[in-house]
């Protein structure tokens, strides 16, 4: 009986992660479109409900209907394998976020995180590089020049920002003492990180931005020179589960941001959960501001500013952080 | 040749300069005041911006005591550039003449203002109607009674 409940409870924190997690996705290009036109001085979706607050499912019920074309000479079976790869990666990083402290439900302990693994940093670069086999796979199958080279910037971008980023999560790593986020998230109990790795949380954001390609890095899909990078071909759901893959990045790269450097759940008066979302969605404000007021680099420059810029003040991040971590 | 040292001059021209820094930060607060300024755009259909005196709308068809003030003379149809104005005019018993028929193509009118300056009565104006929309030629062909209250052509939506 015990096993069932236990069983049971996981069940239902599963389906409510997975379903709320869809409805931040599909809110969060609502959120993105309402932003982007109040900071261009326009109103945004206002058509489709109140304010617009039912245009993600318009849109979801038009991408279903929408014909779903193949080009002849695609690789067909990797064709369709991307984007379920990119969203599966996509939506999967929730998994080991803690969205909250413990719970009691029918007197147990329940705690408010799907896996809580003790090498979850390891998992989200895992997920995160093999997200990026979304794009460069879409690309490389749809047999046109412009999503091929859309791949190409979309694997170039990746292993210059990966270096970093991961540079900089170790520091936090050595900072907190361990691997697990939920043990990360207790560290920062009393004083969150953004204090103590102030230049990390900078760099985080920057090569945050550079995972989930977004825009003064959105290499992958530049419109004006790809005309759409890697997804041109795409239509119909597969473009969608793209574009979904997209938006679940935002919202789990803020997520994770606010799990490693802004305390996570923690916060005073409101519940955890509340905390969570409150930073998460201020960090997705955020970068739909930057979105809003930077133009795109060039691949050079992305290129160079990766590679002579970030890594080597992440890593002097890191020995910085090692040898203070050392002496005291 | 290259100083081994900066002066204060070329230090506060350094500074001045604008750095890699600031101009981000300059731009996202240019952008955050964007966004705290009031939205330009109206919802249009509903919402509509002011339209001046003067407009060229529709044509309005003016009635006095219930009867059409237009008589007839046909001085709109004679001066109309683009032929759009079609009158018939017939004579009642007591010798008082009337457009029997008065019909405007607006599709054809160029909205010139001829017809309204040359009119005698003052029987003809322009509304400030500007988007009648439909999906036929034939609706466009407007007759004496449509003409009277030309507003219900205002768009409505859908």
């Amino acid at each position: 009986m015990d096993f069932l409940i236990d069983m049971a409870i996981t069940v239902v924190l599963n389906l409510i992660v997975f379903v709320g997690l869809l409805l931040i996705v599909a809110y969060s290009t609502w959120f993105e479109r309402k932003l982007l036109g109040d900071f261009q001085l326009r109103l945004g979706p206002m058509r489709v409900g109140f304010h617009g607050l039912m245009q993600p499912i318009a849109d979801a019920i038009k991408s279903f209907f929408k014909e779903d074309v193949i080009p002849e000479k695609a690789d067909k079976i990797v064709f369709v394998i991307a984007p379920m790869l990119s969203f599966v990666c996509a939506l999967g990083v929730i998994a080991v976020i803690p969205f909250g402290g413990t719970v009691h439900i029918f007197g147990r302990e329940v705690k408010l995180i799907l896996a809580d693994i003790n090498v979850s940093v390891l998992y989200i670069f895992a997920l995160a590089a093999l997200g990026s086999y979304g794009c460069v796979l879409g690309g490389y199958a749809s047999y046109n020049k412009y999503s091929l080279v859309g791949a190409l910037r979309a694997s170039a971008l990746m292993i210059s920002y990966e270096l970093p980023f991961a540079l900089t999560i170790i520091a936090v790593v050595l900072v907190s003492g361990t691997l697990s986020f939920s043990g990360i998230v207790d560290a920062q109990a009393n004083v969150w990180n953004i204090v103590k790795q102030p230049v990390g949380f900078i760099l985080a954001i920057i090569c945050g931005l550079a995972e989930i390609n977004r825009t003064p890095f959105d290499m992958p899909e530049t419109e004006s020179e790809l005309a759409c990078g890697f997804n041109v071909e795409y239509s119909s759901m597969k473009f969608s589960m793209f574009f979904m893959a997209e938006y679940c990045h935002l919202f789990t790269i803020s997520a994770i941001i606010t799990t490693l450097f802004l305390g996570g759940w923690h916060g005073p008066f409101l519940p955890g959960t509340v905390w969570f979302l409150i930073k998460s969605i201020a960090l997705m404000y955020f970068f739909i501001w930057e979105r809003s007021t930077y133009p795109r680099l060039r691949i050079d420059q992305i290129m160079r500013f990766g590679w002579k810029f970030l890594l080597p003040v992440s890593l002097a991040n890191l020995v910085v952080t090692a040898v203070v971590m050392t002496i005291f | 040749m290259k100083k081994g040292y900066y002066s204060i001059e070329e230090i506060r021209e350094a500074l001045r300069k604008p750095g890699y820094v600031t101009p981000l930060l300059k731009g996202l607060k240019y952008t955050f005041k964007m966004f705290m300024s009031k939205d330009v755009t109206i919802q249009y259909p509903t919402e509509r911006r002011e339209i001046a005196d003067g407009w060229r709308g529709i044509h309005r068809l003016l009635k006095e005591s219930d009867k059409f003030k237009c008589v007839g003379c046909g001085l709109c149809a004679e001066v109309c550039p683009p032929k759009a104005i079609t009158i018939v005019t017939e004579e009642t018993e007591d010798g008082e003449r009337f457009p029997a028929k008065f019909q405007i193509d607006e599709l054809r009118c160029i909205f010139c203002g001829f017809c309204v300056e040359v009119c005698p009565k003052d029987a003809i104006e322009y509304s400030k109607v500007y988007d009648f929309v439909d999906f036929e030629k034939e609706k466009f062909l407007l007759q004496k009674e449509d003409l009277v209250n030309p507003e219900k052509y205002i768009f409505q939506g859908k």
